[in-house]
Protein backbone atom coordinates (compact mmCIF):
# COMPACT_ATOMS: atom_id res chain seq x y z
CA UNK A 1 0.00 0.00 0.00
CA UNK A 2 1.48 3.25 -0.73
CA UNK A 3 1.00 6.50 1.11
CA UNK A 4 -1.86 8.40 2.02
CA UNK A 5 -4.23 10.09 0.14
CA UNK A 6 -6.24 11.48 2.99
CA UNK A 7 -4.58 13.63 5.60
CA UNK A 8 -6.32 15.76 8.11
CA UNK A 9 -4.53 17.96 10.56
CA UNK A 10 -5.94 19.62 13.50
CA UNK A 11 -9.48 19.30 12.24
CA UNK A 12 -11.52 21.25 14.61
CA UNK A 13 -15.39 22.77 14.43
CA UNK A 14 -17.90 24.30 16.66
CA UNK A 15 -21.08 25.28 16.34
CA UNK A 16 -22.41 28.80 18.10
CA UNK A 17 -25.19 27.95 20.17
CA UNK A 18 -26.24 31.69 20.45
CA UNK A 19 -25.73 34.03 23.34
CA UNK A 20 -22.07 33.98 22.68
CA UNK A 21 -21.49 30.50 23.42
CA UNK A 22 -19.98 27.76 21.20
CA UNK A 23 -19.63 23.77 21.26
CA UNK A 24 -16.81 22.25 20.36
CA UNK A 25 -17.63 19.13 18.63
CA UNK A 26 -14.75 18.19 17.13
CA UNK A 27 -11.37 19.04 18.64
CA UNK A 28 -7.90 18.38 16.64
CA UNK A 29 -8.37 15.52 14.74
CA UNK A 30 -5.41 13.90 13.21
CA UNK A 31 -5.77 10.86 10.61
CA UNK A 32 -4.63 9.58 7.28
CA UNK A 33 -6.25 7.45 5.08
CA UNK A 34 -3.73 5.23 2.70
CA UNK A 35 -4.30 4.29 -1.16
CA UNK A 36 -6.93 1.45 -1.44
CA UNK A 37 -7.45 1.12 2.08
CA UNK A 38 -10.66 0.37 4.07
CA UNK A 39 -10.32 2.95 7.10
CA UNK A 40 -13.34 2.77 9.17
CA UNK A 41 -14.25 5.40 11.49
CA UNK A 42 -15.46 3.98 15.08
CA UNK A 43 -17.13 5.21 18.38
CA UNK A 44 -19.66 6.03 20.63
CA UNK A 45 -22.85 8.23 19.27
CA UNK A 46 -22.19 11.76 20.00
CA UNK A 47 -18.33 12.14 19.20
CA UNK A 48 -18.86 13.68 16.00
CA UNK A 49 -17.70 10.83 13.57
CA UNK A 50 -20.72 11.31 10.75
CA UNK A 51 -19.64 15.02 11.02
CA UNK A 52 -15.83 14.17 10.72
CA UNK A 53 -17.43 12.23 7.48
CA UNK A 54 -19.18 15.33 6.03
CA UNK A 55 -16.17 17.69 6.17
CA UNK A 56 -14.28 15.25 4.59
CA UNK A 57 -17.16 15.04 1.68
CA UNK A 58 -17.35 18.89 1.96
CA UNK A 59 -20.65 19.03 2.88
CA UNK A 60 -19.39 20.81 6.38
CA UNK A 61 -17.01 22.96 6.60
CA UNK A 62 -14.33 22.98 9.61
CA UNK A 63 -13.81 25.59 12.07
CA UNK A 64 -10.16 25.09 11.69
CA UNK A 65 -7.40 22.78 10.42
CA UNK A 66 -6.76 21.19 7.24
CA UNK A 67 -8.45 18.57 5.38
CA UNK A 68 -6.11 17.46 2.50
CA UNK A 69 -6.97 14.92 -0.77
CA UNK A 70 -4.00 13.73 -2.59
CA UNK A 71 -2.60 17.23 -2.02
CA UNK A 72 -5.49 19.57 -2.65
CA UNK A 73 -7.78 21.01 -0.11
CA UNK A 74 -10.71 19.51 0.10
CA UNK A 75 -13.38 22.81 -0.69
CA UNK A 76 -16.76 21.73 -0.84
CA UNK A 77 -18.33 18.55 -2.32
CA UNK A 78 -16.83 17.07 -5.70
CA UNK A 79 -17.04 14.08 -7.62
CA UNK A 80 -13.66 12.64 -5.85
CA UNK A 81 -15.67 11.47 -2.80
CA UNK A 82 -19.11 9.74 -3.38
CA UNK A 83 -21.06 9.82 -0.38
CA UNK A 84 -23.38 6.54 0.45
CA UNK A 85 -25.99 7.31 2.86
CA UNK A 86 -27.82 5.39 5.76
CA UNK A 87 -31.42 6.74 4.46
CA UNK A 88 -31.76 5.22 0.91
CA UNK A 89 -30.97 7.70 -1.63
CA UNK A 90 -31.81 6.10 -4.87
CA UNK A 91 -33.78 8.26 -7.24
CA UNK A 92 -36.78 6.39 -7.67
CA UNK A 93 -37.83 8.18 -10.37
CA UNK A 94 -34.66 6.13 -12.51
CA UNK A 95 -34.70 2.99 -12.89
CA UNK A 96 -31.63 1.10 -11.52
CA UNK A 97 -29.49 1.51 -14.94
CA UNK A 98 -30.15 4.96 -14.72
CA UNK A 99 -29.52 5.82 -11.03
CA UNK A 100 -26.14 4.56 -11.71
CA UNK A 101 -25.60 6.09 -14.80
CA UNK A 102 -26.67 9.14 -12.93
CA UNK A 103 -22.99 10.66 -11.88
CA UNK A 104 -21.43 9.46 -15.29
CA UNK A 105 -24.37 11.56 -17.09
CA UNK A 106 -23.97 14.59 -15.38
CA UNK A 107 -20.19 14.51 -15.40
CA UNK A 108 -20.33 14.10 -19.43
CA UNK A 109 -19.38 10.76 -20.04
CA UNK A 110 -20.04 9.37 -23.58
CA UNK A 111 -23.74 6.86 -23.36
CA UNK A 112 -21.60 3.80 -24.84
CA UNK A 113 -19.09 3.81 -21.93
CA UNK A 114 -21.55 5.02 -19.52
CA UNK A 115 -23.22 1.83 -20.56
CA UNK A 116 -20.08 -0.33 -19.85
CA UNK A 117 -19.63 0.99 -17.05
CA UNK A 118 -22.86 0.80 -15.41
CA UNK A 119 -23.46 -2.50 -16.54
CA UNK A 120 -19.94 -3.65 -15.09
CA UNK A 121 -20.71 -1.94 -11.49
CA UNK A 122 -24.36 -3.27 -11.72
CA UNK A 123 -22.99 -6.89 -12.06
CA UNK A 124 -20.75 -6.19 -9.19
CA UNK A 125 -23.13 -5.30 -6.50
CA UNK A 126 -25.14 -8.25 -7.96
CA UNK A 127 -28.11 -6.88 -9.78
CA UNK A 128 -28.21 -7.39 -13.00
CA UNK A 129 -31.33 -9.33 -12.88
CA UNK A 130 -33.11 -5.82 -11.54
CA UNK A 131 -31.36 -3.07 -14.19
CA UNK A 132 -34.33 -2.11 -15.46
CA UNK A 133 -36.56 -2.59 -11.89
CA UNK A 134 -37.28 1.03 -10.41
CA UNK A 135 -35.75 0.98 -6.69
CA UNK A 136 -39.42 1.50 -5.36
CA UNK A 137 -39.48 -2.31 -6.33
CA UNK A 138 -36.43 -3.34 -4.12
CA UNK A 139 -35.44 -4.68 -0.78
CA UNK A 140 -33.54 -2.04 1.07
CA UNK A 141 -30.20 -3.98 0.77
CA UNK A 142 -30.80 -4.01 -3.27
CA UNK A 143 -31.44 -0.27 -2.70
CA UNK A 144 -27.79 -0.16 -0.81
CA UNK A 145 -26.24 -1.76 -3.47
CA UNK A 146 -27.50 0.60 -5.90
CA UNK A 147 -26.40 3.62 -4.08
CA UNK A 148 -23.11 1.96 -4.07
CA UNK A 149 -22.61 0.92 -7.27
CA UNK A 150 -23.75 4.47 -8.10
CA UNK A 151 -21.30 5.87 -6.81
CA UNK A 152 -18.56 3.71 -7.81
CA UNK A 153 -19.54 4.06 -11.26
CA UNK A 154 -18.57 7.41 -11.10
CA UNK A 155 -15.04 6.47 -10.36
CA UNK A 156 -14.26 8.66 -6.92
CA UNK A 157 -10.75 8.60 -5.10
CA UNK A 158 -12.77 8.39 -1.93
CA UNK A 159 -15.69 6.39 -1.31
CA UNK A 160 -17.01 7.85 1.92
CA UNK A 161 -19.65 5.84 3.57
CA UNK A 162 -21.90 6.76 6.52
CA UNK A 163 -23.42 3.39 8.60
CA UNK A 164 -24.36 2.27 5.17
CA UNK A 165 -25.74 -0.79 6.44
CA UNK A 166 -27.62 0.95 9.32
CA UNK A 167 -31.08 0.29 8.62
CA UNK A 168 -30.35 -2.99 7.31
CA UNK A 169 -31.60 -6.00 9.38
CA UNK A 170 -28.60 -8.58 10.76
CA UNK A 171 -28.92 -11.12 7.54
CA UNK A 172 -28.76 -8.63 4.91
CA UNK A 173 -26.28 -6.53 7.06
CA UNK A 174 -23.14 -9.45 7.00
CA UNK A 175 -24.38 -9.96 3.14
CA UNK A 176 -23.43 -6.59 2.63
CA UNK A 177 -20.66 -6.42 4.17
CA UNK A 178 -18.63 -9.36 2.52
CA UNK A 179 -20.08 -7.71 -0.54
CA UNK A 180 -17.96 -4.74 0.42
CA UNK A 181 -14.73 -6.56 1.31
CA UNK A 182 -15.00 -8.17 -2.11
CA UNK A 183 -15.82 -4.98 -4.07
CA UNK A 184 -13.15 -3.48 -2.26
CA UNK A 185 -10.66 -5.66 -3.60
CA UNK A 186 -11.95 -6.32 -7.20
CA UNK A 187 -12.80 -1.84 -7.95
CA UNK A 188 -9.73 -1.30 -5.65
CA UNK A 189 -11.62 1.78 -3.99
CA UNK A 190 -10.40 3.94 -0.97
CA UNK A 191 -12.65 3.70 1.20
CA UNK A 192 -13.72 5.64 4.48
CA UNK A 193 -16.71 4.05 7.17
CA UNK A 194 -18.54 5.53 9.99
CA UNK A 195 -19.80 3.20 11.93
CA UNK A 196 -21.24 2.49 15.68
CA UNK A 197 -20.96 -1.35 15.02
CA UNK A 198 -17.96 -2.88 16.89
CA UNK A 199 -17.85 -6.38 14.88
CA UNK A 200 -18.41 -4.66 11.63
CA UNK A 201 -15.82 -2.61 12.22
CA UNK A 202 -13.47 -4.86 12.67
CA UNK A 203 -14.52 -7.43 10.14
CA UNK A 204 -14.11 -4.49 7.79
CA UNK A 205 -11.16 -2.62 8.54
CA UNK A 206 -7.67 -2.47 7.60
CA UNK A 207 -7.45 0.31 10.41
CA UNK A 208 -9.63 1.24 12.75
CA UNK A 209 -10.02 5.29 13.68
CA UNK A 210 -11.49 5.08 17.54
CA UNK A 211 -13.46 8.44 18.30
CA UNK A 212 -13.81 9.37 22.03
CA UNK A 213 -16.74 12.54 22.61
CA UNK A 214 -17.50 15.63 24.32
CA UNK A 215 -16.24 16.84 22.43
CA UNK A 216 -14.59 14.60 19.71
CA UNK A 217 -11.29 13.86 19.28
CA UNK A 218 -9.01 10.66 18.32
CA UNK A 219 -8.37 8.38 21.04
CA UNK A 220 -6.79 5.49 19.15
CA UNK A 221 -6.05 4.41 16.14
CA UNK A 222 -6.71 0.54 15.98
CA UNK A 223 -4.53 -2.07 13.40
CA UNK A 224 -6.46 -5.17 12.97
CA UNK A 225 -3.46 -7.06 12.24
CA UNK A 226 -4.33 -10.59 13.57
CA UNK A 227 -6.22 -10.71 9.70
CA UNK A 228 -2.52 -10.99 8.58
CA UNK A 229 -2.56 -7.80 6.60
CA UNK A 230 -5.32 -10.26 4.09
CA UNK A 231 -8.87 -8.96 3.27
CA UNK A 232 -11.24 -11.85 3.88
CA UNK A 233 -14.77 -12.29 2.85
CA UNK A 234 -16.07 -14.28 5.21
CA UNK A 235 -17.22 -13.15 8.46
CA UNK A 236 -17.01 -16.11 10.48
CA UNK A 237 -13.68 -17.13 8.92
CA UNK A 238 -12.53 -13.77 10.49
CA UNK A 239 -14.20 -13.91 14.06
CA UNK A 240 -12.70 -17.21 14.11
CA UNK A 241 -9.09 -16.08 13.33
CA UNK A 242 -7.17 -16.00 16.92
CA UNK A 243 -6.95 -12.46 17.95
CA UNK A 244 -10.77 -11.54 17.20
CA UNK A 245 -11.97 -11.35 20.23
CA UNK A 246 -9.16 -9.73 21.85
CA UNK A 247 -9.83 -6.55 20.24
CA UNK A 248 -13.00 -6.58 20.09
CA UNK A 249 -12.76 -6.67 23.91
CA UNK A 250 -10.48 -4.08 23.44
CA UNK A 251 -12.79 -1.89 21.46
CA UNK A 252 -15.56 -3.12 24.12
CA UNK A 253 -13.67 -1.52 27.02
CA UNK A 254 -13.03 2.06 25.19
CA UNK A 255 -16.69 2.30 24.28
CA UNK A 256 -17.66 1.73 28.06
CA UNK A 257 -15.20 4.05 28.89
CA UNK A 258 -16.75 6.99 26.70
CA UNK A 259 -19.89 5.78 27.89
CA UNK A 260 -18.77 6.82 31.53
CA UNK A 261 -18.53 10.40 30.53
CA UNK A 262 -22.08 10.81 31.02
CA UNK B 1 -76.01 -17.90 14.00
CA UNK B 2 -78.38 -18.77 11.60
CA UNK B 3 -80.96 -18.95 13.86
CA UNK B 4 -80.02 -15.76 15.69
CA UNK B 5 -80.50 -14.18 12.08
CA UNK B 6 -83.79 -15.74 11.45
CA UNK B 7 -84.49 -14.17 14.70
CA UNK B 8 -83.65 -10.52 13.88
CA UNK B 9 -85.07 -10.69 10.34
CA UNK B 10 -88.61 -11.97 12.39
CA UNK B 11 -88.17 -9.09 14.45
CA UNK B 12 -87.20 -6.39 12.76
CA UNK B 13 -89.53 -5.48 9.69
CA UNK B 14 -87.93 -2.40 8.23
CA UNK B 15 -84.49 -3.88 6.87
CA UNK B 16 -81.71 -1.91 8.31
CA UNK B 17 -79.49 -0.64 5.79
CA UNK B 18 -76.42 -2.81 6.37
CA UNK B 19 -78.66 -6.05 6.51
CA UNK B 20 -80.17 -5.28 3.45
CA UNK B 21 -76.13 -4.95 1.87
CA UNK B 22 -75.50 -7.79 3.14
CA UNK B 23 -78.79 -9.25 1.79
CA UNK B 24 -78.03 -8.12 -1.46
CA UNK B 25 -74.33 -9.24 -1.77
CA UNK B 26 -75.37 -12.74 -0.70
CA UNK B 27 -78.00 -12.80 -3.45
CA UNK B 28 -75.12 -11.47 -5.96
CA UNK B 29 -72.50 -14.19 -4.69
CA UNK B 30 -72.86 -17.50 -6.05
CA UNK B 31 -70.78 -19.72 -3.50
CA UNK B 32 -70.76 -19.53 0.35
CA UNK B 33 -67.93 -20.55 1.24
CA UNK B 34 -67.96 -22.38 4.50
CA UNK B 35 -66.38 -22.49 7.66
CA UNK B 36 -65.12 -19.06 7.14
CA UNK B 37 -65.53 -16.70 10.46
CA UNK B 38 -68.22 -14.52 9.68
CA UNK B 39 -67.80 -10.92 8.48
CA UNK B 40 -69.13 -7.96 10.90
CA UNK B 41 -70.43 -5.49 8.77
CA UNK B 42 -67.98 -3.04 10.39
CA UNK B 43 -64.55 -4.23 11.30
CA UNK B 44 -62.24 -2.03 12.07
CA UNK B 45 -59.86 -0.80 9.38
CA UNK B 46 -60.88 -4.54 7.35
CA UNK B 47 -60.63 -3.65 3.60
CA UNK B 48 -63.92 -4.20 2.06
CA UNK B 49 -64.14 -6.38 -1.52
CA UNK B 50 -64.59 -4.10 -4.50
CA UNK B 51 -67.84 -5.30 -5.25
CA UNK B 52 -69.53 -4.45 -1.36
CA UNK B 53 -67.66 -0.79 -2.27
CA UNK B 54 -69.46 -0.44 -5.42
CA UNK B 55 -72.86 -2.13 -3.76
CA UNK B 56 -72.40 0.79 -1.42
CA UNK B 57 -71.66 3.93 -3.49
CA UNK B 58 -74.51 2.50 -5.92
CA UNK B 59 -76.63 2.68 -2.44
CA UNK B 60 -76.03 5.79 -1.16
CA UNK B 61 -77.30 7.94 -4.33
CA UNK B 62 -80.04 5.40 -4.85
CA UNK B 63 -80.86 6.37 -0.91
CA UNK B 64 -80.37 10.16 -1.95
CA UNK B 65 -82.49 10.03 -4.94
CA UNK B 66 -85.17 8.28 -3.41
CA UNK B 67 -85.53 10.99 -0.70
CA UNK B 68 -85.55 13.81 -3.31
CA UNK B 69 -88.20 11.82 -5.70
CA UNK B 70 -90.39 10.97 -2.57
CA UNK B 71 -89.95 14.18 -1.33
CA UNK B 72 -91.14 15.60 -4.33
CA UNK B 73 -93.94 13.17 -5.68
CA UNK B 74 -95.53 13.33 -1.99
CA UNK B 75 -95.98 17.04 -2.25
CA UNK B 76 -94.50 17.53 0.51
CA UNK B 77 -92.29 20.18 -0.62
CA UNK B 78 -93.04 23.15 -3.12
CA UNK B 79 -92.35 21.64 -7.10
CA UNK B 80 -91.53 25.00 -7.38
CA UNK B 81 -88.43 25.17 -5.62
CA UNK B 82 -87.21 21.38 -5.72
CA UNK B 83 -88.61 19.78 -8.82
CA UNK B 84 -88.70 16.18 -9.05
CA UNK B 85 -85.04 14.42 -10.17
CA UNK B 86 -86.86 12.90 -13.36
CA UNK B 87 -87.61 15.95 -13.63
CA UNK B 88 -84.06 17.85 -13.44
CA UNK B 89 -82.65 14.91 -15.82
CA UNK B 90 -85.11 16.14 -18.41
CA UNK B 91 -84.07 19.64 -17.86
CA UNK B 92 -80.72 19.16 -18.71
CA UNK B 93 -81.45 16.97 -21.66
CA UNK B 94 -83.73 19.53 -23.15
CA UNK B 95 -80.85 22.31 -22.14
CA UNK B 96 -78.17 20.33 -24.52
CA UNK B 97 -80.42 19.16 -27.03
CA UNK B 98 -82.17 22.37 -27.70
CA UNK B 99 -80.71 25.24 -26.03
CA UNK B 100 -77.24 25.22 -26.95
CA UNK B 101 -75.56 24.51 -23.32
CA UNK B 102 -72.97 23.02 -24.21
CA UNK B 103 -71.89 26.46 -25.54
CA UNK B 104 -71.80 27.54 -21.76
CA UNK B 105 -70.14 24.14 -20.52
CA UNK B 106 -67.33 24.65 -22.75
CA UNK B 107 -66.65 28.51 -22.26
CA UNK B 108 -66.51 27.72 -18.15
CA UNK B 109 -64.47 24.84 -19.02
CA UNK B 110 -62.34 27.08 -21.05
CA UNK B 111 -61.65 29.69 -18.41
CA UNK B 112 -61.18 27.17 -15.67
CA UNK B 113 -58.42 25.76 -17.88
CA UNK B 114 -56.68 29.05 -19.48
CA UNK B 115 -56.85 30.40 -15.51
CA UNK B 116 -55.40 27.09 -14.46
CA UNK B 117 -52.47 27.08 -16.25
CA UNK B 118 -51.59 30.40 -16.74
CA UNK B 119 -51.27 29.97 -12.52
CA UNK B 120 -49.90 26.65 -12.47
CA UNK B 121 -47.26 28.23 -15.40
CA UNK B 122 -46.61 30.84 -12.93
CA UNK B 123 -46.58 28.87 -9.45
CA UNK B 124 -44.68 25.67 -10.05
CA UNK B 125 -41.51 27.34 -10.91
CA UNK B 126 -41.60 29.82 -8.60
CA UNK B 127 -42.60 27.47 -5.69
CA UNK B 128 -39.71 25.02 -6.97
CA UNK B 129 -37.46 28.03 -6.72
CA UNK B 130 -38.58 29.32 -3.51
CA UNK B 131 -38.31 25.88 -2.21
CA UNK B 132 -34.61 25.10 -3.37
CA UNK B 133 -33.10 28.64 -2.80
CA UNK B 134 -33.71 30.20 0.72
CA UNK B 135 -33.04 33.61 -0.55
CA UNK B 136 -35.95 33.72 -3.60
CA UNK B 137 -37.89 32.29 -0.77
CA UNK B 138 -36.52 35.52 1.42
CA UNK B 139 -38.13 37.97 -1.12
CA UNK B 140 -41.29 35.79 -1.97
CA UNK B 141 -42.77 34.51 0.68
CA UNK B 142 -43.69 37.68 2.45
CA UNK B 143 -45.32 39.16 -0.69
CA UNK B 144 -47.35 35.62 -1.51
CA UNK B 145 -48.38 34.91 1.91
CA UNK B 146 -49.90 38.31 2.67
CA UNK B 147 -52.30 37.89 -1.09
CA UNK B 148 -52.98 34.17 0.20
CA UNK B 149 -55.03 35.74 3.11
CA UNK B 150 -56.99 37.98 0.81
CA UNK B 151 -60.30 36.48 -0.38
CA UNK B 152 -60.10 36.58 -3.90
CA UNK B 153 -63.71 37.33 -4.46
CA UNK B 154 -63.11 40.89 -3.05
CA UNK B 155 -61.35 41.86 -6.03
CA UNK B 156 -64.23 41.65 -7.80
CA UNK B 157 -65.48 45.29 -7.49
CA UNK B 158 -62.03 46.79 -8.72
CA UNK B 159 -61.02 43.85 -11.65
CA UNK B 160 -64.39 45.14 -13.09
CA UNK B 161 -63.45 48.18 -13.09
CA UNK B 162 -60.49 47.84 -14.22
CA UNK B 163 -61.24 45.03 -17.27
CA UNK B 164 -64.74 46.11 -18.03
CA UNK B 165 -66.96 42.96 -18.24
CA UNK B 166 -64.92 40.42 -20.82
CA UNK B 167 -63.03 37.64 -20.40
CA UNK B 168 -59.82 39.26 -18.33
CA UNK B 169 -61.95 40.26 -14.65
CA UNK B 170 -62.96 36.63 -14.75
CA UNK B 171 -59.75 34.67 -15.74
CA UNK B 172 -57.67 37.58 -13.52
CA UNK B 173 -60.27 36.16 -10.49
CA UNK B 174 -59.88 32.68 -11.23
CA UNK B 175 -55.86 32.91 -11.27
CA UNK B 176 -55.74 35.35 -8.20
CA UNK B 177 -58.03 32.67 -6.21
CA UNK B 178 -55.45 29.56 -7.30
CA UNK B 179 -52.11 31.47 -7.92
CA UNK B 180 -50.71 32.03 -4.33
CA UNK B 181 -52.15 28.97 -2.66
CA UNK B 182 -50.60 26.73 -5.50
CA UNK B 183 -47.50 28.55 -5.20
CA UNK B 184 -46.98 27.80 -0.89
CA UNK B 185 -47.64 24.31 -1.83
CA UNK B 186 -45.03 23.56 -4.73
CA UNK B 187 -42.67 25.41 -2.00
CA UNK B 188 -43.65 22.77 0.87
CA UNK B 189 -43.38 19.84 -1.34
CA UNK B 190 -39.98 21.32 -2.80
CA UNK B 191 -38.76 22.04 0.84
CA UNK B 192 -40.03 18.21 2.07
CA UNK B 193 -37.54 17.15 -0.71
CA UNK B 194 -34.75 14.80 1.43
CA UNK B 195 -31.72 16.57 2.11
CA UNK B 196 -29.27 13.28 1.50
CA UNK B 197 -30.77 13.01 -2.00
CA UNK B 198 -29.45 16.74 -2.51
CA UNK B 199 -26.20 15.66 -0.87
CA UNK B 200 -25.93 12.38 -2.93
CA UNK B 201 -26.08 14.10 -6.09
CA UNK B 202 -23.56 16.63 -4.52
CA UNK B 203 -21.04 14.20 -4.12
CA UNK B 204 -21.60 12.77 -7.64
CA UNK B 205 -20.20 15.91 -8.79
CA UNK B 206 -24.00 18.35 -9.53
CA UNK B 207 -23.73 21.89 -9.71
CA UNK B 208 -26.96 24.13 -8.75
CA UNK B 209 -28.73 23.93 -11.96
CA UNK B 210 -28.32 20.27 -12.17
CA UNK B 211 -29.33 19.37 -8.86
CA UNK B 212 -32.85 21.98 -9.31
CA UNK B 213 -33.57 20.04 -12.65
CA UNK B 214 -32.36 16.56 -12.47
CA UNK B 215 -32.94 15.88 -8.69
CA UNK B 216 -35.13 18.35 -7.05
CA UNK B 217 -37.42 18.92 -10.06
CA UNK B 218 -38.29 15.15 -10.44
CA UNK B 219 -38.76 13.89 -6.85
CA UNK B 220 -41.17 16.80 -6.19
CA UNK B 221 -42.71 16.21 -9.60
CA UNK B 222 -45.38 13.72 -8.58
CA UNK B 223 -46.52 15.74 -4.94
CA UNK B 224 -47.13 19.06 -7.76
CA UNK B 225 -49.57 16.87 -9.62
CA UNK B 226 -51.37 15.87 -6.65
CA UNK B 227 -51.28 19.91 -5.18
CA UNK B 228 -52.69 20.63 -8.81
CA UNK B 229 -55.62 18.53 -8.64
CA UNK B 230 -56.46 20.01 -5.29
CA UNK B 231 -55.92 23.02 -6.67
CA UNK B 232 -58.52 22.83 -9.78
CA UNK B 233 -61.13 21.62 -7.29
CA UNK B 234 -60.32 25.57 -5.83
CA UNK B 235 -60.52 27.04 -9.57
CA UNK B 236 -63.75 25.44 -10.20
CA UNK B 237 -65.18 26.93 -7.08
CA UNK B 238 -64.02 30.62 -8.06
CA UNK B 239 -64.93 30.33 -11.52
CA UNK B 240 -68.66 29.60 -10.47
CA UNK B 241 -68.39 32.99 -8.65
CA UNK B 242 -66.76 34.97 -11.46
CA UNK B 243 -69.96 33.85 -13.67
CA UNK B 244 -72.42 34.36 -10.95
CA UNK B 245 -71.43 37.94 -10.34
CA UNK B 246 -70.59 39.37 -13.67
CA UNK B 247 -71.19 37.08 -16.62
CA UNK B 248 -73.60 36.42 -19.45
CA UNK B 249 -72.23 32.96 -20.61
CA UNK B 250 -70.49 30.09 -18.67
CA UNK B 251 -72.42 27.38 -16.52
CA UNK B 252 -72.95 30.17 -13.78
CA UNK B 253 -74.64 32.87 -15.86
CA UNK B 254 -76.94 30.26 -17.02
CA UNK B 255 -77.56 29.40 -13.57
CA UNK B 256 -78.15 32.77 -12.80
CA UNK B 257 -80.75 33.48 -15.54
CA UNK B 258 -82.90 30.67 -14.61
CA UNK B 259 -82.99 32.28 -11.19
CA UNK B 260 -84.54 34.88 -12.01
CA UNK B 261 -87.48 32.97 -14.09
CA UNK B 262 -87.89 30.81 -11.26
CA UNK B 263 -86.71 27.65 -13.24
CA UNK B 264 -84.96 25.53 -10.54
CA UNK B 265 -84.65 22.52 -12.13
CA UNK B 266 -82.18 24.47 -14.54
CA UNK B 267 -80.22 25.30 -11.67
CA UNK B 268 -80.44 22.42 -10.44
CA UNK B 269 -79.14 20.68 -13.89
CA UNK B 270 -76.05 23.24 -13.63
CA UNK B 271 -74.95 22.15 -10.42
CA UNK B 272 -74.85 18.54 -11.86
CA UNK B 273 -72.63 19.75 -14.54
CA UNK B 274 -70.68 21.42 -12.29
CA UNK B 275 -70.23 18.04 -10.00
CA UNK B 276 -69.62 16.12 -13.14
CA UNK B 277 -67.11 18.32 -14.43
CA UNK B 278 -65.15 18.47 -11.07
CA UNK B 279 -65.25 14.73 -10.83
CA UNK B 280 -63.83 14.20 -14.63
CA UNK B 281 -61.29 16.22 -14.02
CA UNK B 282 -60.23 14.60 -10.84
CA UNK B 283 -60.38 11.53 -12.38
CA UNK B 284 -57.74 12.61 -15.44
CA UNK B 285 -55.68 14.04 -12.43
CA UNK B 286 -55.78 10.88 -11.02
CA UNK B 287 -54.58 8.67 -14.56
CA UNK B 288 -52.23 11.59 -15.14
CA UNK B 289 -50.77 10.44 -11.61
CA UNK B 290 -50.52 6.67 -12.43
CA UNK B 291 -49.27 7.34 -15.86
CA UNK B 292 -46.35 9.90 -15.23
CA UNK B 293 -45.27 8.19 -11.97
CA UNK B 294 -45.68 4.26 -12.46
CA UNK B 295 -42.52 3.98 -9.53
CA UNK B 296 -44.85 5.20 -7.11
CA UNK B 297 -47.44 2.07 -7.76
CA UNK B 298 -45.33 -0.68 -6.93
CA UNK B 299 -44.86 -0.78 -3.78
CA UNK B 300 -45.98 2.69 -2.00
CA UNK B 301 -42.93 4.27 -0.88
Amino acid sequence: MSDAILKLTDVSKSFDLGNGRTLEAISGVNFDVKRNEICVILGPSGCGKSTVLRMIAGLETPTSGSLVLEGRSIEGPGRDRGMVFQAYTSFDWLSVRRNVEFGMKINGVPSGERRDRAEHYIKLVGLTKFADAYPTQLSGGMRQRVAIARTLANDPELLLMDEPFGALDAETRWHMQELLVEIAESAETTIVMVTHDIEEAIFLADKIVFMSRHPGRVKTEIVPDFKGGRRIAEKEKVIELDGYSEIEREIMRLMREEGAKD
Amino acid sequence: MCVAARRSFRRVRIIPFPAALAAIEAMMSDTVPANRRRRKFLDIRKPISKRQAVISAIAIWAVFFGIWAGAAASGMVNELLVPAPQKVLVTLYELFAERGFASDVLISILRVLVAFLAASAVAIPLGIMMGSFPAIEGIVNPFVSAWRYLPAPSFIPVLLMWFGTGEAPKLALLFIGVVFFLITLVMDHTKNVRNELIETALTLGAGRGTIVRSVILPAVLPNIVVAMRQMLAVTWTYLVIAEIVASTTGIGAMMMRARRFLHTDEIMAGIIVIGALGLLFDILFARLHKRLFPYLQEKGR
